[in-house]
């Protein structure tokens, strides 16, 4: 009994922590504009993104996850 | 009045003689200072005190110049004065040197926008760039056919499991763009080299084995001009511009940007094997509305060499495409909502002249050949999808067949244990003329493939379908693609028939990776069946024609052998799961 319960709490341990790490990984999050909602329109040099219609480059979405703004 | 002055001189004569011999002995001991003596004289009786008094006037007498004191006064005024002249001259220099610095600083300054404005410049005239598709591929059913991506030449049927990472596609893009309507990009790309030259011989006795054959070279994919100056002063017509050189041509990119997937599967006719990168000469550009800022049509206009941008060219016409798109609503970015899109390309095999010169019962490969594609699509910005419709005449040959990989048969190899006595299949076999058997090969059946698509009379028509959509609040996009192509629909039921779906899942953590998960098919649709050698004499099958050096079956002279059926004429599938890596900066 005492052996299964400690499996149960380390498994699921294991697991939320697993799914904590997940959403983490795979859920949106940070500032806007965020390029996952942007569509791509141009393979370019920088590639070219419109996010709520608006153009940005890869260099500006980068700046505005990282909190630097333009 | 005369007693008077005796008295006076008897009395001050004394005195300044005793003045004078002290300072005459003082001026063998010290240096002589200046000496005053002020004696008073009664003006009644003339007598000469030492004191002032009443009724007495003062009477001075100077003795000797004190010129140590003198020339100390001098040496301090001329001290003074040599300072202030000293000072003056300083402050004057200083004032001098201010000046002077000013103008210098004034020369740097001109002079440092030059080079910073060389740096500056250069940050804005000067982009570089790379894009690289990496992959991981597991195929638990191979097959021959077209290559899903670029450089993946596959061993075909009978290596099911075969699986490898690969680097299909690696470009470095360099944007030059010294003046705000001129750009030079170059993009040199890497690629697969496949081929087997011989070893090198070095001397009488040794060699070296070739190493051609699988390594990754580097070629030019980009190298154009393009002037956008033309239409700069329009609102309507900005953005056109005239390029030239080795470029994009005006659909398959448009439609590679379009499913933002190039990196997992490739567009319709690029995998029918209409190469991205033409050497031409392209107007292309936007019509906008008359506030310039929704684009109501899009157009792209080209004349091109026949032979891709790989190939060198050899006819002597060249091939024309076109491509046309419409947004009925206006278009507020690249693909803004509902579109429609025309593509035309017209032109000829690339065959030297005289080659295309010679009389044949068909002209084959040297034949013209077209594309059309006819395209609505809606994009928005967390969606998109695409249909199309496909027509071609020539324009998918045995060569685009196998683009990928295909059996030894279709390239001169004849597999199988031929017959090499008797009569078979109407024909007589021998040793020097040995006759392709019809079972433990492909030789027959890449024959009857390459009359069906070789002869210079085949016409195309495929169906496409394929969009992607983002899952809200996530970095997870899903995304498809379904194609439909019959290689040649004037074969009444063709085996090359065949369906290619791709789907997946794709993740994007930042603005320069994306990995994709997905499952990649090629599907020859029908049933297996037997052909028979009289339904491909139509399309100039010859039967007992010698193919790779061996007779295929069949005999017009002897009409019961045109009942001979080849087997197992609908190629196998293929199929692969895909891991996608895209990096692009």
């Amino acid at each position: 009994m005492k052996l299964s319960a400690a499996a149960v709490f380390v498994s699921s341990t294991l697991v939320l922590s697993g799914c904590a790490t997940a959403e983490k990984i795979f859920l949106s999050s940070g500032p806007k504009p965020r390029v996952e909602e942007c569509a791509e329109i141009s393979k370019a040099t920088p590639t070219r993104y419109v996010c709520n219609g608006k153009t940005y480059t890869s260099v500006q979405l980068t700046n505005f996850s990282s909190g630097t703004g333009l | 009045m005369k007693r008077q002055w005796i008295s006076f001189i008897s009395i001050a004569m004394p005195i300044l003689l005793t003045i004078a011999s002290t300072q005459a002995a003082r001026s063998q001991e010290l240096t002589p200072t200046a000496h005053r003596v002020t004696f008073y004289i009664d003006k009644t009786t003339g007598q000469v005190f030492m004191r002032p008094g009443p009724n007495r006037t003062p009477f001075r007498i100077i003795g000797e110049v004190d010129t140590e004191a003198i020339g100390r006064q001098v040496e301090k005024r001329v001290e003074q004065t040599t300072d202030e002249k000293v000072r003056a001259a300083v402050a004057q220099s200083q004032m001098q040197q201010r000046a002077n610095y000013q103008v210098l600083n004034q020369k740097v300054s001109a002079m440092e926008p030059a080079w910073h404005g060389y740096i500056n410049n250069f940050q804005h005239e000067f982009r570089l760039g790379a894009l690289a598709y990496l992959d991981y591929a597991y195929y638990p059913h191979t097959g021959y056919g077209p290559y899903f991506l670029e450089n993946l030449n596959i061993p075909g049927v009978g290596n099911n499991g075969y699986n490898s990472f690969d680097v299909n596609r690696v470009y470095l893009n360099a944007y030059f763009t010294p003046t705000d309507d001129i750009i030079f990009r170059l993009t040199p790309e890497l690629y697969r080299a496949v081929g087997t030259a011989g070893p090198d011989k070095l001397g009488t006795k040794t060699a070296a084995a070739s190493n051609f054959d699988g390594q990754l070279n580097v070629r030019v994919k980009y190298a154009f001009l393009q002037w956008a100056g033309r239409f700069a002063d329009s609102p309507q017509l900005k953005g056109g511009a005239l390029t030239f050189g080795a470029q994009p041509n005006p659909f398959v990119t448009w439609e590679e940007d379009f499913t933002e997937f190039r990196y997992v599967y490739l567009s319709p006719w690029n995998y029918l094997g209409l190469s991205s990168g033409q050497i031409g000469l392209q107007l292309s550009g936007p019509i906008k509305g008359q506030a310039g800022e929704a684009t109501y049509a899009e157009y792209s206009v080209g004349v091109f060499d026949n032979g891709n941008f790989n190939n060198g060219e050899q006819a002597n016409t060249k091939q024309a495409m076109c491509r046309v798109s419409l947004y009925p609503f206006g278009a507020h970015w690249r693909y803004d909502g509902l579109g429609f899109t025309g593509f035309y390309d017209y032109g000829y095999g690339n065959v030297a002249p005289d080659s295309n010169s010679l009389p044949v019962p068909l002209k084959g490969n040297n034949a013209h050949f077209d594309r059309i594609a006819a395209l609505v699509h809606y994009a928005a910005e967390q969606w998109n999808v695409l249909g199309e419709f496909d027509y071609g005449d020539n324009a998918f040959s045995l060569a685009s067949l196998y683009r990928g990989s295909g059996p030894d048969d279709a390239f001169g190899i004849p597999t199988g244990t031929p017959f090499d006595s008797g009569t078979h299949f109407g024909n007589t076999c021998t040793k020097s003329t040995p006759c392709y058997n019809l079972v433990g090969t492909y030789g027959p059946q890449v024959a009857a493939y390459q009359a069906f698509l070789n002869n210079g009379r085949t016409r195309q028509i495929g169906f496409d379908f394929l969009g992607r959509y983002h899952i809200p609040a996530t970095k997870l996009t899903l995304f498809g693609m379904f194609q439909w192509f019959m290689p040649n629909d004037n074969v009444p039921e063709d085996p090359l028939d065949f369906r290619r779906f791709v789907a997946g899942i794709s993740y994007q953590p930042n603005p320069y990776v994306r990995i994709a998960i997905d499952s990649q098919n090629l599907l020859f649709y029908h049933s297996n069946f037997g052909l028979p050698v009289s339904s491909l004499t139509p399309f100039n099958y010859v039967p007992g024609g010698k193919f790779n050096g061996q007779l295929l079956p069949g005999n017009s002279k002897r009409s019961g052998s045109l009942g001979t059926f080849i087997p197992n004429i609908v190629p196998r599938d293929t199929h692969a799961i895909f891991l996608n890596l895209e990096f692009a900066y």
